[in-house]
């Protein structure tokens, strides 16, 4: 019993030393990441990434790639999209931009930050889903009688009151999603759980094909619909937005990482012209407006933005830094990338 | 012999363990008190969105309940025995003293077992009937960490207690903040799910600590 113990002893004392010594190593020596640009925005107006920084005397000024430096009043206007109140503020709004006309109401209208954490894909979950009435008889969404779980079979509603399965509504919704084609079980599927929004836009739901499918509830009837992708896209994970321009469903990831935008009501999809996202892994940020978009993605590597045009999401320009600073190996049990403790080496 | 040993730990042990017993079932019936009492005034279909959305667990307040009794335990269960020497004459009976510590563990391990139990019995019969599988398992997963790290704690308490020398003591108190750090690690729902085995394992390997103490104070190791 006395080996027995010393050898448990030096192995927990051992587990210990592997699991500490790294992070106090870091802890005491770690440096930023020098070369990390954490926000920055491209411009309409010079083409340019244009970045808020402090100059002289602490005061704000802009600063772009091209080593442009701007006074604050400047980078309003080469910013004009993101800094409109300042604009409207001083009257300086402008009438038009990349040669079309432009309205302060249709540009706040389509301002829009879309962000995703690997944690949110990744992160442990409740599988339980919450489907709002997208039509509610007054502007407010009311409280949900019901969730669902998605089964091998298709979703079945468990009514909360006295937490029974509804039968009825479960078949009912089965059988509208099996109309248009789903085959079960549902791999991924994502809404927004949140009774303060402006409008629903529903479920996009992924099937055992890997086919994308959208689903609401109007009237409390199922509204489905089967989202067609183009030849050899097979659709993984899915993001809905209910961004305040209501052109867009939402964003969804293929089995290859390449990233789409789902058009509304039309349903039509639209690569956007960057070379991968994988969201298992990344983190994305997405600053848009009707005129341009800016994606930022970034991950343990580096950190890589994009200009995007904001109507044919074609890639105008790419800004890629990477990190010098490797982080040190060691054990670790949590990760930014799920939320689960488990032993991992990296 | 073995009705003896069992008996010299329950008269050690059973004040703390009334009350211990009291303590978890107390808290446990205040945890759903609460409960009951939000789903009187917002309703259930309001705490089922605040579970979903919000990552509400209903048992937070029980966490570190099962980790005080844990450390307790050990405290009232070895320090009479070392305070008193009684532990010399335990070495002394015409009984393996490795059986003899193991029952000594056994006693507190099983209490402790009774204790989390009763508790965990509470949680489960008045949450059930209201929530679903997957909501039900949200609150559980979120304590049974807890009750390992009550065990976890147990054990190690016992192995500092029996320890004859400060430095090893010292040591052994670092490796349980440490390790007890491991059980804390995060409160979110499901987090330990992928490492419920790990947890168990520190735990049955430290369980063995406490014979290198007792094999240290029989030959006579001191500061």
């Amino acid at each position: 019993m006395k080996k027995v113990s010393q050898i448990s002893l030096i192995g927990m004392i051992a587990l210990l030393l592997i699991w500490q010594l790294p992070w106090i190593y870091q802890f005491i020596f770690a440096h930023p990441q020098q070369s990390a640009m954490r926000f920055m925005l491209f411009s309409p107006i010079t083409y340019e990434f244009t970045y808020p920084d402090r100059g002289a005397n602490d005061k704000l000024v802009g600063k772009d790639l091209a080593g442009h430096i701007y006074s604050a009043n400047q980078l309003d206007s080469v910013l004009p999209l993101f800094y409109n109140r300042q604009l409207a503020d001083r009257n300086a709004f402008p009438d038009s931009i990349m040669g079309k006309p432009i309205n302060l109401k249709e540009i706040q209208e389509g301002r829009f930050m879309f962000r995703n954490f690997p944690e949110d894909t990744n992160g442990p979950i409740a599988p339980l889903y919450m489907l709002l009435e997208s039509a509610p008889k007054r502007l407010d969404f009311e409280l949900p009688k019901d969730m669902f779980r998605c089964t091998t079979n298709g979703l079945e509603f468990i009514t909360m009151q006295n937490n029974q399965i509804d039968l009825a509504k479960s078949t009912l919704f089965t059988q509208a999603l099996k109309d248009v084609g789903c085959s079960f079980p549902i791999i991924h599927l994502h809404n927004i759980p949140n009774l303060r929004k402006r409008y629903d836009n529903g479920f996009l739901l992924v099937d055992r094909q890997h086919q994308l499918f959208h689903m609401q509830m109007t009237h409390n009837k199922p509204v489905c619909h089967r989202i067609d992708l183009p030849k050899d896209v097979l659709a993984n994970q899915v993001f809905v937005t209910e961004f305040d321009s209501r052109k867009h469903y939402g964003f969804f990831t293929d089995t290859t990482n390449k990233m789409y935008v789902i058009d509304a009501p039309s349903y039509q999809i639209h690569p956007l012209d960057i070379p991968e996202f994988n969201p298992s892994t990344q983190e994305i940020m997405i600053i848009g407006n009707p005129y341009m978009w800016t994606i930022r993605i970034e991950d343990d590597r580096g950190t890589t933005f994009y200009g995007l045009d904001g109507s044919d999401y074609h890639q105008y320009r790419k800004k890629e830094y990477i990190y010098h600073n490797k982080p040190f190996m060691g054990l670790h049990f949590t990760s930014s990338n799920d939320g689960y403790v488990y032993p991992h080496w990296n | 012999m073995l009705q003896a040993l069992f008996y010299k730990e329950w008269i050690k042990t059973r004040w703390f363990l009334a009350i211990a017993f009291l303590i978890s079932i107390g808290i446990s019936i205040y945890s759903m008190m609460i409960f009951k009492h939000a789903m009187d005034m917002k309703g259930i279909a309001h705490i089922w969105v605040m579970m979903l959305t919000r990552k509400v667990t209903l048992v937070h307040l029980i966490t570190y309940v099962p980790i005080a009794i844990g450390l307790c335990l050990g405290v009232v269960q070895f320090v009479p025995e070392m305070y008193k020497k009684s532990i010399k004459l335990s070495l002394h009976l015409p009984f393996d003293i490795n059986r003899s510590i193991a029952i000594m563990l056994l006693w507190g391990a099983v209490c402790l077992a009774i204790c989390f139990q009763a508790n965990f019995l509470i949680v489960w019969n008045v949450l059930h009937p209201h929530l679903p599988s997957e909501l039900l398992a949200q609150s559980l997963s979120t304590i049974y960490p807890s009750y390992i790290a009550g065990f976890f704690i147990y054990f190690m308490t016992a192995t500092i207690v029996l320890e004859p020398t400060w430095k090893w003591r010292l040591g052994y108190i670092i490796i349980s903040a440490l390790g007890l750090h491991l059980f804390l690690l995060s409160q979110t729902p499901f987090a330990y799910n992928k490492f419920t085995w790990g947890l168990m394992l520190i735990t049955i390997i430290i369980t063995t600590f406490s014979w290198r103490s007792i094999y240290r104070f029989k030959v006579g190791c001191q500061d």
